[in-house]
C-alpha cells in the first residue's frame, strides 16, 4: 500500500520504527563519536531524546495535537549536543503544524525545512559535516524536488540515498571524522531514524536502494580494520625490575605476544626495554606493574 | 537579587561551600552506576561516602559512567528563578570535557523567549571539579560585592585562564577508560614511580607537563611550581582536591599554609560525577595565577626547573 498523507497512528508507527532502528545502531554510533568531544554516548543521547518525544506523543486524532506533545517531549528529554539539536530540529519541524489533520508531502517537506531552520538557529556556531549537514542536505533536496513526489514511500526512497550521500561525505568536511577515520555520528544517528521511518511506510524502501548497506558501514569497517591491520598503539617504555631473579624475560615476551605484535623486549641486568603494538596498553602496564 | 549563579555537578562544591556562597541549586548530571540503571549525580554523598565510592572503583570491570545531562533539568533549574523574576548566570564544566556548555546556550535561548525580559548568560568554565569549585566561588564573591551580571561574566571570562591546578595523580587510566584521554602518553603515565603533574591548557583539561619520581618529590615540586605561579596568595582561598588520598591532601594543605599563609585553604572531595571519570589518585591544589600560556612552555619549563631544583 503506498501512502499520499500519514496520519497521527501511522506517523507513531514511524517515530517508533525510528527509535527502534537508532537503538539497534547505537553502539555502532556510540563508537563513532568523535566530536565534539569523544565520550561515545551519541547514539544513546539520541535515542534518550527520541524516547522522550515518543513517550509523549499521545495517539489523538490529529497530526498537530500529537506532534506538540512529541516536540515538548522530546525537549525536555534532549541530552547530549545530538540529542539536543535533534530536539531543536523537532521544535522547528513541528512550528507550523498545529491546525494539521495529517501529513501531507507538501505540509512534511515545510516542517523538514522548518526544522532544519531551527537547528541552525540554535547553534551559536554550526559545524558542517555533522548532523546539521545532514537536515540541510535533506531540505534542500526536498524543496528542490517537491514537485517529483507522488507518494510517502517515493519520497523517502529518494530522502534516504540523499541522506546516506550526505553522511559519507561528512569526513570531507570535518577533519577530526576524516583523522578518525569514520563519518560523523550524530548524521549517523539522523540517517538511522529516517531509514526507520522509511521501514515503517514500507520494508522494501531500504533493499531498493543498491548498495545502501555496504556504504553505511563501510566507515565501521574501515574505523575496525584500521585497528586490526595495525594493532592499535605503538607501545615502548622502559621497566626496571624489583628484583631480577624473579623475573622471566621469556614469560613477558609470551604475554607480549598473545595480546600484540611487533614484539621486542630486551633485558640489559634490571632494566628491560620493550616494544610492542598493542589495542590494550593499559593492560600490558598493569601486567608489568604486577 | 537581581541575578543567581548556578553551576552545574562538574562544580564539586559541598553543600557547606553551596550554602556559604548562597548556591541554592545546581543542575545535575547523570550517573550509571550499574549499565541499565541512570540517576541524576549529587555533590552531596547521600549514596555512598567518598571512600566507599572510590574504593569500589578498584574492583569494577567496568567503570562508573557519566552521561549528559537532559535538557528538562536546566528547565527545572533555571525556570523557578525566571518566574520570580531573576536573571541566571550559569558556570559550565569545561567544553574541553563536556558538551554540557553548548547545550546549556540553547536551553538557554529557548527559555529566553518563553520569558522574555529576562535574561540567561552561559559561560564555559573551562575547567571542573575543585578548580571550577574555586571560579564559582570567585564569582560569588565578584557578585556580592555588588557586581552586575555583565560584570560578573567579563571577570569570570578574564580570570578563568588563570586558575592554576598543581598536583598530582597517580594513575591515568581511568582518564584513558572512559575516554577523556585518548592519548596513550596517559598511560605511560601510570608506569610505576612516575608521578605525572598537571596543569590546565588552553583548551581547558588538564595536561601532563612533568613527572616526578614519587610522591614526597611530587610533593615539594609542587610547592615549588605554585610558588613561581601564584598572584598574592596571602589574599587567596586555595583549594585542595582530593580522590582517597585524604593523608597527602592534608601534607599538601599543611606545606600550602606554611608557605604561602594564605586566607584560608579549604580541603575537597572530588565529586562523583568528575570522580567517575577521573577515578582515585588525584592530590592537587588549585589557585590563581599567571596567565597560563597558550602552548604551556613556560609552565613546563618552570615546573622542569622545580623537579630539578627538588630532586633529593
Amino acid at each position: 500500500m503506498e501512502h499520499n498523507f500519514i496520519d497521527s497512528k501511522l506517523l507513531r508507527k514511524m517515530l517508533s520504527s525510528g527509535l527502534d532502528e537508532l537503538l539497534s545502531q547505537k553502539e555502532y554510533i556510540n563508537n563513532l563519536n568523535v566530536f565534539p568531544v569523544p565520550d561515545g554516548d551519541t547514539g544513546i543521547n539520541m535515542s534518550l531524546t527520541l524516547k522522550g518525544g515518543i513517550d509523549s506523543f499521545m495517539s489523538a486524532d490529529k497530526v498537530g495535537v500529537c506532534l506538540s506533545k512529541f516536540a515538548q517531549g522530546t525537549l525536555l528529554a534532549a541530552r547530549g549536543n545530538s540529542g539536543v539539536i535533534l530536539s531543536q530540529f523537532f521544535k522547528g519541524f513541528v512550528k507550523d503544524t498545529e491546525g494539521l489533520d495529517v501529513f501531507t508531502i507538501d505540509s512534511f517537506i515545510d516542517a523538514i525545512s522548518n526544522g532544519r531552520d531551527k537547528a541552525y538557529e540554535s547553534v551559536a556556531k554550526p559545524v558542517e559535516g555533522t548532523i546539521l549537514t545532514l537536515m540541510r542536505d535533506a531540505s534542500s533536496f526536498l524543496l528542490a524536488n517537491r514537485k517529483d513526489f507522488v507518494t510517502f514511500e517515493n519520497l523517502f526512497s529518494k530522502l534516504i540515498k540523499i541522506l546516506n550521500e550526505s553522511l559519507q561525505n561528512t569526513p570531507k568536511l570535518l577533519p577530526v571524522l576524516a583523522e578518525s577515520g569514520v563519518v560523523d555520528s550524530g548524521a549517523a544517528g539522523f540517517l538511522a531514524i529516517f531509514k526507520g521511518m522509511a521501514i515503517a511506510l514500507d520494508d522494501r524502501i531500504l533493499s531498493s536502494i543498491s548498495d545502501f548497506d555496504k556504504t553505511s558501514q563501510s566507515s565501521e569497517a574501515k574505523l575496525f580494520d584500521n585497528l586490526e591491520n595495525n594493532f592499535g598503539y605503538c607501545t615502548e617504555f622502559i621497566l626496571r625490575l624489583h628484583n631480577k631473579e624473579d623475573f622471566s624475560l621469556k614469560s613477558l615476551t609470551r604475554f607480549l605476544e598473545s595480546i600484540g605484535e611487533s614484539v621486542i623486549a630486551i633485558q640489559d641486568e634490571d632494566v628491560i626495554k620493550v616494544h610492542v603494538h598493542t589495542h590494550t596498553p593499559d593492560n600490558i602496564v598493569k601486567h608489568v606493574q604486577n | 537579587m537581581s541575578f543567581v549563579i548556578v553551576p552545574d555537578t562538574g562544580c564539586d562544591l559541598s553543600k557547606d561551600l553551596r550554602e556559604q556562597l548562597g548556591i541554592e541549586d545546581y543542575v545535575r548530571g547523570i550517573i550509571y552506576f550499574s549499565e541499565d540503571k541512570e540517576e541524576f549525580s549529587s555533590l552531596d554523598w547521600e549514596k555512598m561516602t567518598p571512600e566507599e565510592y572510590y574504593s569500589s572503583m578498584r574492583n569494577l570491570k567496568n567503570p562508573y559512567k557519566t552521561a549528559s545531562t537532559p535538557m528538562g533539568e536546566y528547565v527545572r533549574v533555571w525556570t523557578k528563578y525566571l518566574e520570580q523574576g531573576i536573571d541566571v548566570l550559569s558556570i559550565s564544566i569545561s567544553s574541553g570535557l563536556s558538551t554540557t556548555f553548548n547545550e546549556a546556550c540553547i536551553v538557554a535561548r529557548d527559555l529566553m523567549e518563553k520569558y522574555p525580559g529576562r535574561i540567561i548568560r552561559c559561560v564555559d568554565s573551562m575547567r571542573y571539579s575543585t578548580s571550577l569549585a574555586l571560579l564559582v566561588k570567585l564569582a560569588c564573591d565578584k557578585r556580592n560585592s555588588g557586581a552586575t551580571l555583565e560584570e560578573t561574566v567579563e571577570f569570570i571570562e578574564k580570570s578563568k585562564g588563570s586558575i592554576h591546578q598543581m598536583g598530582f595523580m597517580d594513575d591515568l587510566n581511568f582518564l584513558c577508560k572512559t575516554g577523556r584521554i585518548s592519548n596513550f602518553k596517559a598511560v605511560m603515565g601510570s608506569i610505576v614511580s612516575v608521578t605525572p603533574l598537571a596543569d590546565f591548557n588552553s583548551r581547558g583539561m588538564a595536561e601532563v607537563i612533568g613527572k616526578a619520581k614519587g610522591r614526597p618529590a611530587a610533593l615539594r615540586a609542587t610547592i615549588e611550581y605554585i610558588k613561581k605561579t601564584i598572584i598574592n596568595p596571602e589574599e587567596q582561598t586555595i583549594f585542595v582536591a582530593h580522590s582517597l588520598r585524604k593523608e597527602w591532601a592534608e601534607k599538601l594543605a599543611t606545606s600550602i599554609e606554611e608557605t604561602f599563609h594564605p586566607k584560608e585553604v579549604i580541603l575537597n572531595d572530588v565529586g562523583m560525577t568528575c570522580g567517575a571519570n577521573i577515578g582515585p589518585g588525584l592530590c592537587c591544589a588549585f589557585y590563581m595565577g599567571n596567565p597560563i600560556s597558550e602552548t604551556m612552555e613556560e609552565e613546563k619549563a618552570i615546573l622542569a626547573k622545580c623537579i630539578e631544583e627538588t630532586r633529593q
